[in-house]
């Protein structure tokens, strides 16, 4: 298929109101959740013994734990394949073309506290929340409104199984609600195609580096796959269309289903290509690789995927933290030489929560901003940093289990989810804030904030 | 020091960094059998005592190369 073929109409369906009813249904901003329904289609898999439905809205004086991943719902009106595909029984057709509707500012959430056994071997499943309201409420995830599916599966389930039935139950209702505006006339539409190499603008590639799970069967999927593989060239549209979605186990929100079709580079790219750059596409690299040669591969091979397409420039993402630098900086380097000049979009102190006080804004910390650097990366921009100032305060409202565990060595451990919650006291390793890290740019706090 | 990513050992400052085999398994390799697996280990040892044993004047790769 040439690029020029890969069209795709994207219907806007934004959701200003959130209410249950028994009418379910989409009507001038207004979306009305049957929450029989969903509980309903939620239980169609009997690897899941309770679950319960609630909306949750910005401003509110809530806040959700246990968050597995955020899925906006969008169906494929016209053109091939399915929304999301490769997953959830999904077909893996190549998807990008045609027409696609979404329900915007909106999520189907999927919140399930870490089985025991669960928690002590996937490290990266560990405790996160989303506060709707006040000092911890600093990114993105607290200004769109959800369907909250807080499910208690069979305690039993082995890791595979587990996600299987919590991104089933997630997507069975994300499709479901997305149904109610897929014969409906959207208020907005925008198409999407990449406009044809011409007139001398700079060629640019967007380099997509994504995590793959160290575990198997579980991490961010290309149409469903997540193992380790060498880099592949996706269509912006096929992102678009939800090709690179999350499980629903790892609470790195840089695999996040929600992030990856709301990508702020996608639409930044979009915004530029054809008028000051010619947008190639997204070479997806994935990271994590365990042994040095195996980085120094997927690094090697991107750099030939993009000196072959011609590119002149690379827009170079990342999405997850720790070793992954390895190969993100051995592909800035290797572009660099091959004459394709990088930017390097990422977040400040990839691991480390740092305490971020108004005085460290001026003077930064003794800690290295980034694990890992080549010269040849000359030009980064920073998302931000981590951490939040201040504890959060109790919250009158909790959604998606009532306890949280911050130290996954010891899950009896159990704090109270209501608060107040002094995050630097108890967290590890990074922010259990879902969506404080944040490598594209969704954050909303400013070097002000700071 | 035995690291899987000499890299990034180097450039926090290791003066003396031997390859290891992987991030999962940095000393010995559980996919081959028992005895092969236990000459990696040896060879790993055997060129980290010989590191030792080495002058260095910043950080050092002894990745096999230096005895051809």
């Amino acid at each position: 298929m040439s690029p020029d073929a890969m069209r795709l109409i994207v219907g806007r369906f934004p959701v200003h109101e959130l209410t249950f009813g028994t009418a379910a249904g989409w009507r001038d901003g207004r979306l009305v959740v049957d929450p029989d329904r969903v509980a309903a289609l939620v239980r169609q898999d009997r690897r899941i013994r309770r679950v319960t439905v609630d909306l949750v809205q910005p401003g509110e004086p809530a806040r959700i734990v246990h968050v597995r991943d955020i899925i906006e719902p969008r169906v494929k009106t016209q053109g091939p394949g399915h929304a999301y595909p490769g997953i959830c029984g999904h077909a893996p057709d190549t998807v990008g073309a045609g027409v696609t509707h979404h329900c915007a500012g909106f999520g189907v959430l999927i919140a399930s506290e870490a089985l025991p056994h669960i928690r002590r071997t996937v490290s990266a499943a560990t405790d996160s929340l989303i506060d709707m309201s006040g000092p911890g409420a600093v990114t993105v995830y607290s200004t769109l409104r959800y369907v909250v599916l807080t499910i208690e599966t069979l305690p039993d389930l082995d890791l595979t199984s587990w996600n299987d039935a919590l991104r089933g139950a997630g997507h069975r209702v994300a499709g479901d609600l997305a149904e109610l505006v897929r014969a409906q006339t959207p208020p907005e539409r925008r198409e999407y195609r990449l406009a044809p190499p011409a007139g001398g603008r700079p060629r640019v590639v967007h380099v997509h580096t994504l995590n793959a799970s160290m575990v198997p069967g579980i991490g961010t999927g290309i149409y469903g796959y997540t193992q380790h593989a060498l880099p592949v060239l996706l269509h912006p549209n096929e992102i678009l269309d939800g090709a690179i979605a999350g499980d629903a186990v790892v609470t790195y929100p840089g695999k996040c289903t929600w992030l990856h079709v709301n990508n702020p580079v996608l639409a930044a790219l979009y915004a530029r290509d054809g008028t000051d750059v010619a947008w190639l596409g997204s070479i997806v690299s994935r990271t994590r690789w365990g042994a040095l040669q195996e980085k120094q591969l997927s690094a090697y091979q991107t750099v030939k995927l993009a000196a072959m397409l011609g590119a002149d420039g690379a827009l170079v993402t990342w999405n997850h933290g720790g070793n992954d630098l390895l190969e993100v900086m051995m592909t800035i380097q290797g572009l660099e030489q091959e004459g394709i000049k990088t930017t390097f979009l990422t977040i400040e102190s990839d691991i480390k929560v740092v305490r971020m006080t108004p005085a460290l804004t001026e003077t930064g910390t003794a800690e290295p901003p980034l694990l890992f650097s080549v010269p040849e990366a000359d030009a980064i921009v920073s998302t931000g940093t981590l951490a939040p100032a201040e504890p959060l305060p109790a919250m009158p409202r909790v959604v998606g289990g009532r306890d949280v565990v911050f130290d996954q060595e010891r899950p009896d451990a159990r704090t109270s989810a209501a608060g107040p919650l002094n995050l630097e006291a108890v967290s590890g390793a990074y922010s259990p804030i879902f969506g404080h890290f944040d490598n594209y740019g969704l954050g909303c706090q400013s070097y002000l904030d700071y | 020091m035995i690291s899987a990513l000499p890299p990034l050992a180097m450039q926090a400052g290791a003066n003396r960094v031997v390859q290891g085999v992987k991030i999962e398994h940095v000393c010995g390799d559980p996919a081959l059998p028992a005895e092969e697996d236990g000459a990696v280990r040896r060879r790993l040892v055997e060129r980290g005592l010989r590191a030792l044993t080495t002058a260095v004047d910043g950080p050092t790769l002894f990745d096999g190369a230096e005895l051809r």
